[in-house]
């Protein structure tokens, strides 16, 4: 099977196709539509490997890294973004009381990365 | 044009602001048309449209124009109504009340009437069949804009507007190499069931962050929790505006992702920056070692929340009495290299649910004021930023 990452991130290959998305909008629907312990999964598996994917990322520029790097950077951004729930201890995803997603209106900057 | 009225002229204020007043459609439009066809609004950064020929078009719904603001090729920044002088279609059309982008000039697609970046009309199809059109006449329509420090301002009143320099009343100073550092990372936005006022009192102030942001920001109380003492807040008064420095806890404890990727990349909102060297003059004036960031109120309608590596920005525009767009933009310093940005995405990802938080909370308020249970809130000086503000408006209402 081709991989999808760069070598090296063959522990991060399960989640590529399932969380290499692109901008503010689909990440935050993945963050609250994900069962939470796949969140957790995600978490546990990304949280010890960000040097290293950090150290190796920081070697191409950053407005045109070639697909494997791209796809890996994007692995690492939807993962940015979508950590908080977990780091800061939630019970789920979702806080009651909060405006739905789906009245949030993304535009410019959190689409285009 | 003289000083700009202060609010507060009459005896000092007890914190009690009406509530019986603030939904009526008298009060609203006096509003429009006293406070906001005389104040100056920001649409963006000069960050925004870095290079000749970059722009963006910024839709205002209180004022129902849609805004083309272009760096021309003499890096001059100008705005003009997005309106084409033949029909009046739209010249760039927007999705969300939002575009951007870079060209050479612009074209209007219902017959195909083009433009140059500095506004003037360029081509003109079948210009010869039209009777006395002069195309140097028939620029876009211009917007008085200004910059100021890195940051882009207009007005859409009649006349002339009120000199920048003393609407900003000392406000000006001290900002260089700040904004224009910047890069803006994430636009979100909300077209709330709210009163405009009740939007922007949620951005004016730190003291609901305790509570309302328990659980998107749990460590801002520190070790004693939301139960200590605040922190006597640090603030400057400018004419009509108004910036109020927040406390950051001293024993802050990032969580564990916050803690690698502010490592990695710079350190952004919500951990606190102890290294203060690269902030300018006017940002933490009084150097505060546990120092979190400014909200920067400006009159009478936005915030802009200075912190150490990054800014947001929180404009409340009126739709009608009753509903109003909240418009949050979020900059953070240029990033150097993936863990830069890495670090960015931490940062707008958590903004995202805090935002969500406010957005939420404001159209409670709402509820809760139209069903009359309430003659008048009471404030306390961690709001002196909202009672201020229905001072000054009550002052210019009646002027």
């Amino acid at each position: 099977m081709t991989s999808l990452l760069p070598p090296g991130f063959a522990d991060l290959e399960r989640f590529a196709p399932e969380w290499c998305f692109k901008g503010q909008p689909a990440r935050m629907k993945k963050m609250v539509s994900t069962d939470f312990a796949a969140l957790t999964d995600f978490y546990q598996v990304m949280l010890p490997r960000l040097d290293a994917v950090v150290e190796h990322l920081n070697a191409f520029p950053l407005d045109d890294m070639p697909p494997a790097q791209q796809r890996l950077m994007d692995l690492a951004l939807t993962f940015a973004e979508t950590a908080h729930p977990v780091d800061l201890k939630w019970a789920g995803a979702e806080q009651p009381g909060v405006l739905p997603l789906e009245r949030m209106h993304f535009s410019g900057a959190s689409l285009a990365w | 044009m003289g000083a700009p009225p202060m609010g507060f002229g009459g005896p000092p204020p007890d914190g009690k602001v009406s509530l019986r007043d603030k939904l009526t459609p008298e009060y609203h439009d006096a509003v429009i048309e006293k406070v906001f066809r005389r104040s100056w609004f920001m649409l963006g950064m000069l960050t925004d449209i870095p290079d000749a020929g970059s722009y963006f078009v910024y839709d205002v719904p209180t004022f129902k124009t849609s805004v083309l603001v272009v760096r021309g090729a003499d890096g001059a920044v100008r705005a003009f109504h997005n309106v084409c002088r033949h029909r009046g279609k739209k010249v760039v059309q927007t999705q969300c009340a939002w575009a951007e982008g870079k060209a050479n000039g612009f074209t209007c697609w219902l017959h195909g009437w083009s433009y140059n970046l500095d506004g003037g009309l360029k081509f003109v199809p079948a210009e010869r069949t039209f009777v006395g059109l002069n195309k140097s006449e028939m620029g876009l329509k211009p917007i008085v804009t200004e910059v100021w420090a890195g940051l882009i301002l207009c007005y859409f009143g009649e006349g002339e507007p009120p000199d920048l320099k003393t609407y900003l009343a000392g406000l000006h100073d001290g900002f260089d190499n700040y904004y224009t550092d910047m890069e803006r990372i994430a636009t979100f936005a909300g077209d709330m069931r709210n009163n405009w006022a009740f939007g922007i009192d949620s951005f004016s102030e730190g003291y609901h962050v305790l509570a309302l942001h328990r659980n998107t920001q749990p460590e801002v109380p520190g070790a004693q929790g939301r139960s200590a003492p605040p922190p006597p807040p640090m603030i400057d008064i400018f004419g009509p505006h108004i910036c109020v420095g927040g406390a950051a806890s001293p024993d802050y404890q990032s969580a564990p992702v916050e803690r690698a990727l502010f490592r990695l990349g710079r350190k952004l909102t919500p951990a606190p920056e102890t290294d203060h060297s690269m902030l300018p003059p006017a940002v933490n004036r009084g150097r505060h070692p546990s120092w979190f960031f400014d909200v920067v109120t400006m009159f009478p309608n936005f915030s802009i929340l200075n912190g150490p590596h990054w800014v947001s920005t929180v404009m409340v525009w009126p739709i009608d009495v009753d509903h109003c767009r909240v418009i949050t933009t979020h900059y953070a310093r240029k990033a150097r290299h993936a863990g830069d940005r890495l670090a960015q995405a931490y940062m707008r990802g958590v903004l995202v649910s805090v935002t969500r938080e406010d957005f939420g909370a404001m159209e409670e308020v709402q509820e809760g004021v139209e069903s009359g249970a309430l003659d008048h809130m009471h404030l306390s000086m961690l709001e002196m930023a909202l009672t201020k503000r229905y001072a000054l408006i009550e002052e210019l209402i009646k002027s």
